[in-house]
């Protein structure tokens, strides 16, 4: 059985062998979404796919968490310390659009988060700590980045 | 699911507070100390918060002290109120960085 058929008869609890004459083969959809497909090829072609959670459902989900989880908080540093909102930087470039969608729609503490993972802080000095005016700054830089959300 | 004020401090329930203004990320307890309500205030490492560019941007008592003393605070031995006064309390964690008003 080749490791693609035995990742695939895990993933669906097969306890007997895929027919030898069914080919099997994997295929990750990006580097970002974490779905990976099952393509069994024989009589019937279909995809298994051994999870569901975009990317955009995952940050959702770790937001609404964070979101939760610091509401009483007063620390710029502890909020952007919750283990929530680490998870969210380390999924990396694919949340920067997310970001900004909730910065169009809810102006929050997003802020570390897209410096740390842009490498860059279009918000002047005299802006630090006005939350409305960081995230119009951000967006204007969005848009003259080309990011569309 | 968002906690309620009484979720968050069980103890305010006794005091008879009400709420006078919407729960908002445009401030943080130290602007509201320092009279504003449109800037978070704090001296993060990362330069997101407002932090008076006199004092040093340092997350211990310290650098706390030295922004508010320049605003007109100084400390003082009691806790209770004290009619005429205005007086705020720096909750710290246990490694002595500050974590609320």
């Amino acid at each position: 059985m080749s490791p693609a058929q035995t990742q695939f008869s895990r993933a669906v609890g097969l306890k007997e062998t895929p027919p030898p004459h069914l080919e099997v083969y994997t295929q990750t959809l990006s580097k970002e979404s974490n779905v990976t497909v099952f393509q069994w090829l024989g009589e019937t072609d279909y995809f298994f796919p051994i999870t569901r959670e975009t990317p955009a459902q995952k940050f959702r989900a770790l937001a609404t968490t964070w979101r939760n989880e610091t509401q009483a908080l007063s620390s710029v540093t502890q909020m952007a310390m919750h283990p929530a909102y680490q998870q969210i930087i380390k999924m990396g470039p694919i949340v920067i659009p997310l970001i900004f969608r909730e910065l169009r729609d809810k102006p929050d503490h997003w802020f570390w988060a897209l410096k740390a993972i842009t490498g860059v802080d279009p918000v002047k000095s005299s802006e630090r700590g006005r939350v409305k005016q960081m995230a119009t700054a951000w967006l204007r830089w969005a848009k003259e980045q080309g990011y569309s959300w | 699911m968002n906690m309620t004020v009484d979720d968050l401090f069980p103890y305010l329930k006794a005091t008879g507070y009400k709420i006078t203004s919407p729960q908002s990320p445009d401030y943080n307890c130290a602007a509201w100390a320092a009279h504003e309500d449109d800037r978070c205030w704090w001296p993060d490492p990362a330069g997101i918060g407002y932090w008076p560019e006199s004092a040093r941007r340092e997350e211990n008592v310290e650098a706390f002290m030295q922004v508010f003393t320049a605003l007109g605070y100084a400390p003082c031995d009691e806790y209770e109120l004290d009619p005429g006064f205005e007086k705020i309390a720096i909750f710290v964690d246990s490694s002595g960085a500050p974590t609320q008003w």
